[in-house]
């Protein structure tokens, strides 16, 4: 899956705030060569948030942003040691971050098209429990892959 | 069961990416749980996926839009309809979908939207809906007024650098540049009034509440009533617009482009201005009667003038009372009267200053807005512009008011006590130079401002848990 690898995927992070969080995802995504520009990553990640939270159930949230400095669409994430306030739905802290990022001109539907069933993904609770007891990111990758294809 | 229910469904957010779907998938699951036929449309960033067809819309027993975009829900008109928030369709989909199983949904009635929703919140359907409502539409008002009086408010504290006169012609420091910056601050903050009355209106009563509320909320600001004025401009013409709409319900369909240009406006406005016209009428006659009053005090003890000079300024910040306590000291500093003003400008800075104070100490529990405003308020307190603290007030009149006269009580009592002398009528901390006593009139200020900012802290830290 061309959205989704290893290197994407960042266990064990020790993020103490939002904007942490934001910057070890933008960070990640210039490193993978996916951004070209950190600042503005963190600037529309925050943007998004500050429209209305992306927090989800269970410590989940998913941060996104549709952005200049972004050159290819991707996924990045992030399981944070300790939960963070997020203003969740369910008002848990947030701990596992799947970062969706598009680029400005995105014009391929496949892209937006996979994007799209991942956030469907996070909707079934089993997924969820299942994603947060996986030990590390070849399993997490495995995972994700797994119920795409059985889903698309 | 004769026959499985059938739900349509559109959902779409902003950014179109995450939300729109989860809503989709949210809404597919549960309506497989609950053994309902259901087709969602979703309108995120592919464009429109899934689209509804016209026979389908017709075949449905019920429609849920869970969109904070525009979803084209005109299709939907006449169907029983939950119309609610993307994130609720997401978090209650089991709830909504319950709703049109028990046929709770209410007809969609296309363009009063407003008017379905608004009843639908004042009907108190979570706990406290009605006062939800009430502070939906407050906080509406206030983040957009908030730029207004930072922008203005700013402007004006920079004029003041150049001196406390520098705007006025008539004065020897006269600079063009400080009476442009002085000017155009003062056109913002002409607007904050109205703005705040405008977006309250808004958010009851959608574009013509918007029309109505700016027109009661000039009134208020130039008959001057103040904030709380505007405050109760933008509710008379939200809810008189609403109430237009009930009313005009009857007429035929093809006369809903003439309503929407023509009739919400004229009779909006007009019945605003109306009901604003009673409420302005007084001011003046408060505003005098005030001033009366507090003649008869300013010569009594420090801790009773305080006390009145601080309530009265913190009451309604540029409002007939805050007025009757300002215009009292300037008229006090020409008969030679120094001490007078001194408290006034002591309990006119505290409020801003309470504010700030609270956003720093207690940052966890302000919104990223407010700890913005907050440290403006630094500023804008510093400089005697109480109107910083109105967007903070304006959320929760009734809580935040009563704190801020505290605060700005106990710095214009110390102020008293303390004997300061101030000879100019603003200019905040600016003029410490001309003040006798000046560094106690700081610290009476800074002692009243953490105190207030304490308590509004803690009762920030209150609202927020209760409500988590």
């Amino acid at each position: 899956m061309e959205l989704l690898n290893k290197n994407l995927i960042k266990m064990h992070t020790n993020f103490q705030t939002q904007e942490e969080v934001f910057e070890g995802i933008a960070s990640l995504a210039v490193e993978q060569g996916l951004a070209s520009d950190k600042k503005t990553v963190v600037a529309g990640l925050a943007n998004r948030e500050k429209e209305s939270t992306t927090g989800f159930f269970d410590g989940f949230a998913i941060p996104h942003t549709k952005n200049s400095a972004i050159q290819k669409a991707g996924i990045v994430i992030m399981v944070n040691e300790s939960g963070l306030e997020w203003n969740s739905m369910d008002g848990q802290p947030a701990k596992f971050f799947i970062s969706l990022l598009i680029p400005e001109n995105e014009a391929g539907t496949t892209h937006l098209t996979l994007l799209a069933a991942v956030s469907r993904m996070l909707v079934h609770e089993d997924i969820r429990a299942k994603l947060l007891t996986l030990e590390n990111e070849e399993k997490i990758y495995e995972e994700i892959k797994r119920f795409l294809s059985e889903n698309m | 069961m004769s026959k499985k229910v059938k739900i349509v469904a559109a959902t779409g957010c902003p950014t179109g990416i995450a939300h729109t779907f989860m809503a989709e998938e949210a809404l597919k699951r549960a309506a497989e749980k609950l053994g309902v036929e259901i087709k969602v449309e979703t309108h995120g960033q592919v464009g429109v996926q899934n689209q509804l067809t016209k026979e389908e819309i017709r075949a449905a027993d019920g429609v849920i839009v869970a969109a904070d975009k525009d979803v084209d829900a005109g299709r939907f008109k006449g169907k029983p309809t939950v119309d609610v928030s993307v994130s609720a369709g997401i978090k209650e989909a089991e709830h909504l979908i319950q709703q049109i199983i028990d046929g709770k949904a209410r007809p969609y009635k296309g363009n009063s939207n407003a008017e379905s929703k608004q009843e639908e919140s004042s009907e108190g359907k979570s706990a406290g809906g009605f006062g939800r409502a009430i502070y939906k539409h407050l906080m509406n008002g206030v983040s957009h007024m908030l730029p207004f009086v930072v922008g203005g408010g700013v402007l004006i504290a920079l004029s003041f650098l150049f001196g406390i006169h520098s705007a006025n012609p008539d004065h020897e420091s006269y600079n063009e540049f400080a009476a442009f910056l002085n000017s155009t601050g003062g056109v913002a903050f002409g607007l904050m009034v109205p703005i705040l009355a405008a977006f309250i209106g808004q958010s009851i009563a959608q574009r013509p509440g918007m029309v109505a509320g700016f027109v009661g909320g000039m009134m208020a600001n130039t008959g001057g009533a103040g904030f709380l004025g505007g405050i109760v401009a933008g509710f008379i013409a939200g809810y008189i617009i609403l109430l237009l709409m009930k009313l005009l319900k009857g007429l035929p369909r093809t006369l809903d482009g003439l309503k929407a240009i023509f009739l919400y406006p004229l009779f909006g406005i007009f019945l605003t201005g109306a009901a604003m016209y009673f409420v302005v009428e007084p001011m003046t006659t408060i505003n005098e009667a005030m001033m009366s009053f507090l003649s008869n005090f300013q010569d009594a003890n420090p801790i009773l003038l305080g006390l009145i000079v601080g309530s009265m300024s913190a009451l309604d910040m540029g409002g007939p009372v805050n007025k009757a306590a300002y215009l009292t000291g300037t008229a006090l500093l020409s008969d030679g009267n120094f001490f007078f003003m001194a408290g006034v400008s002591a309990a006119c800075i505290t409020p801003p200053l309470i504010t700030a104070f609270a956003t720093v100490f207690f940052r966890k529990f302000f919104n990223e807005q407010e700890r913005n405003a907050g440290l403006v308020n630094f500023i804008l307190g510093s400089t005697h512009i109480t109107e910083g603290a109105i967007p903070f007030a304006a959320k929760n009149p009734i809580v935040v008011i009563p704190i801020l006269m505290v605060g700005s009580s106990i710095s214009a009592i110390l102020t008293y006590i303390f004997s300061v002398q101030v000879p100019a009528p603003h200019g905040g901390f600016l003029v410490l130079p001309v003040v006798t006593n000046g560094v106690l009139w700081v610290v009476a200020i800074l002692i009243g401002s953490l105190v207030g900012g304490f308590i509004y802290g803690m009762y920030q830290k209150y609202s927020y848990q209760k409500t988590k």
